[in-house]
């Protein structure tokens, strides 16, 4: 009788310790991985407050499309964010409302979902919560929160997608939830490099192949660009002349260890998403090639991995050649595929 | 029969004591007092007005306030025996990133007031309290650790930590909140009319401020009390010449001299002057 009146207030404590728990409020470890990936590319990760559903990506992507977010209506994501150049944008600087211009480049959205921080010095801590950023940034969108809310309460269509996608209004939880569900869709992992590394030895030409040897080799490319992303989680000083005031990850971490440090970005797709740096003051593929030869320009904080390489011209067009290995034609979006 | 009685009322006691450590209100023994936070927003001495056209003397400087808000968190009543009673709410569990930059989840229950003087509130409900003697008020200015990680995007809108819609209390372009901010407009030409917008805007760690205020009180015999405390903007911002067109835009990391000027000022220009019988309800 006693082992069964413990077992009851086992039971009892177990029962009302789960009721003071409050789960996160989408918490389903079990939710299903709707996202395709590519061959040797990890799972997506997803946030289990903001599992994806069809109904969100597809109500992200009309967001991510429709300047109605901006302050008068002209300047939408994809303004920015070009889907025929890998989601980034081919202008020195990204252009807001009004033909104003910010300090920096937009980078490339594809695998976003890999990342852990966002934006070139890291400043965003989440994807959805990034999306304050462009939104109201006075060179960008410039958007006033209100505004963008009571138009979107205002237009029946939205306020179905919403519906559909979340039982819900447009709030800003909503609204950030559904545009960072589309672009963990925006991935790419189908480059003749890829089919290479998983097997097909033709893939790529023999030029090609002595790039690749090169950029693991004596240029040294994947001391920094690596893993299945080419890219890191680190934020660094390669070298370029200061500019603009732009003190880069310093700016978010007040640390001067981190003057002028900025995301090391993705080199997949790299041919379609110069001009190149943070701040697009590299055009061509070509200079990015001549700056690490030379070692950079010895500019304060660089990254003392940034050597002189002595790479000879046929060299530097071999590591050209692989990296024009690296796009993928056909970049997905969404749940399909 | 009695064995079994027995046996039946102890989960039941058990159920009583548990749902009671459910509670997020203080309790206790004795009575409880309903405690408000008055703050009161004043500008050398005087009242600082909501009207947004109303024009101070900051210095021989003419300036407006657009904007005077601020965070303030981990509030306690300091008890005569020298513990503390802090304040809590209704916890919420949201996303945010550790330490080292890994996505987690964090659950808050600390009473966090978002000031909004230029709203023209100043009363914060923060919750009862254990009736007796106390010597004093803690809390901080700002929202310190994890807490200062979490997504703003997906906190519930009608907490102090969402997202306002109306003007922002979190960086855009950086993680944490704003833990002060104030901005106006200053005269940029000696008209004696402000023209030129001034902001302030604290954040981060290093700026992270403890307030510690004594004075004797007893919640013996009061249901409800207002804590008045006092913050004076002049006081907040005197060492900050907003004639000078360098110090008149300060985002913390973008101008860390004037952060500096006006981050040292925080404690002082807080003043703890009274408990008194409430006077009304609070937010």
């Amino acid at each position: 009788m006693r082992h069964h009146l413990y077992k009851s207030i086992a039971l009892i404590l177990v029962i009302l310790f789960a009721g003071c728990e409050i789960l996160g409020p989408d918490s389903d470890p079990g939710e299903e991985n709707l996202i395709s990936v590519p061959e040797g590319f990890a799972p997506i990760p997803i946030p289990t407050h903001n599992p994806v559903t069809p109904a969100k990506v597809e109500l992200g992507e009309r967001l991510f499309f429709d300047p109605v977010l901006s302050r008068d209506g002209t300047v939408s994501c994809a303004s920015c964010h070009f889907p025929e150049v890998a989601f980034a944008d081919p202008r020195t600087l990204s252009v807001g409302v009004d033909g104003k211009t910010g300090l920096r480049n937009s980078p490339t959205l594809v695998n976003i979902a890999y990342q852990k921080l966002f934006f070139w010095d890291g400043g965003a801590l989440t994807l959805e919560n990034q999306i304050f950023g462009p939104l109201q940034d006075p060179n960008e969108m410039d958007a006033d929160l209100n505004e963008i809310l009571q138009r979107l309460n205002d237009d029946a269509s939205y306020v179905e997608g919403f519906s559909a996608a979340f039982d819900d209004v447009p709030t800003l939880q909503t609204l950030t939830q559904a545009i960072a569900a589309f672009e963990r869709t925006i991935r790419s992992g189908g480059s003749r490099y890829d089919e290479y590394i998983n097997g097909d030895a033709s893939a790529l030409s023999a030029q090609e192949i002595r790039g690749l040897d090169l950029f693991n080799g004596k240029a040294g490319c994947n001391t920094c660009h690596s893993g299945f992303l080419l890219a890191s989680d680190t934020f660094e000083n390669n070298g370029l002349e200061f500019a603009n005031s732009d003190s880069g990850r310093a700016r978010i971490t007040q640390d001067p260890n981190d003057f002028a440090k900025f995301k090391v970005p993705s080199l997949r797709n790299v041919v379609m998403t110069g001009p190149f740096m943070h701040d697009g003051r590299l055009a061509s593929l070509e200079a990015v090639l001549d700056h690490y030869n030379a070692g950079g320009t010895g500019s304060r904080g660089q990254n003392p991995v940034i050597v002189p390489l002595g790479l000879t011209d046929d060299e530097k067009n071999d590591i050209i050649a692989f990296l024009g290995a690296l796009s993928d034609e056909s970049i997905m979006i969404g749940l399909e595929q | 029969m009695k064995a079994f009685s027995t046996l039946l009322l102890l989960p039941l006691f058990v159920v009583a004591l548990l749902l009671t450590g459910c509670d997020s209100t203080v309790t206790g023994e004795g009575e409880t007092t309903t405690v408000t936070l008055f703050l009161q927003p004043v500008f050398d001495g005087a009242p600082l007005s909501s009207d947004l056209s109303t024009v101070y003397d900051l210095n021989g400087t003419a300036i407006s306030f657009t904007s005077a808000r601020m965070y303030i968190s981990e509030i306690e009543l300091v008890k005569a025996d020298g513990s503390t009673v802090p304040f809590e709410t209704e916890p919420i569990t949201v996303p945010a990133k550790d330490a080292n930059d890994n996505d987690i989840t964090h659950t808050v229950t600390d009473k966090i007031v978002l000031v909004k003087h230029d709203l023209g509130t100043h009363k914060y409900v923060l919750g009862d309290v254990e009736s007796g003697e106390y010597t004093g008020v803690r809390y901080k200015v700002g929202i310190a650790g994890t807490t200062n990680r979490v997504d703003a995007s997906q906190v519930p809108a009608n907490h102090p930590l969402a997202k306002q819609t109306d003007r922002n209390n979190h960086w855009s372009w950086s993680a944490g909140y704003q833990f002060v901010r104030v901005d106006g407009l200053v005269d940029s030409d000696s008209d004696g009319t402000p023209d030129e917008v001034w902001e302030t805007h604290l954040g981060t760690a290093n700026f992270l401020t403890d307030v510690e205020s004594s004075l004797d009180f007893d919640l013996t015999d009061e249901e409800a009390v207002d804590v008045h405390i006092m913050l004076d903007y002049k006081s907040l911002m005197q060492d900050v010449d907003l004639s000078d067109p360098d110090q008149r835009l300060c985002h913390t990391a973008d101008n860390l001299p004037v952060a500096n000027k006006v981050g040292s000022r925080i404690s002082s220009s807080l003043m703890l002057h009274g408990v008194h019988e409430s006077t009304g309800s609070g937010h």
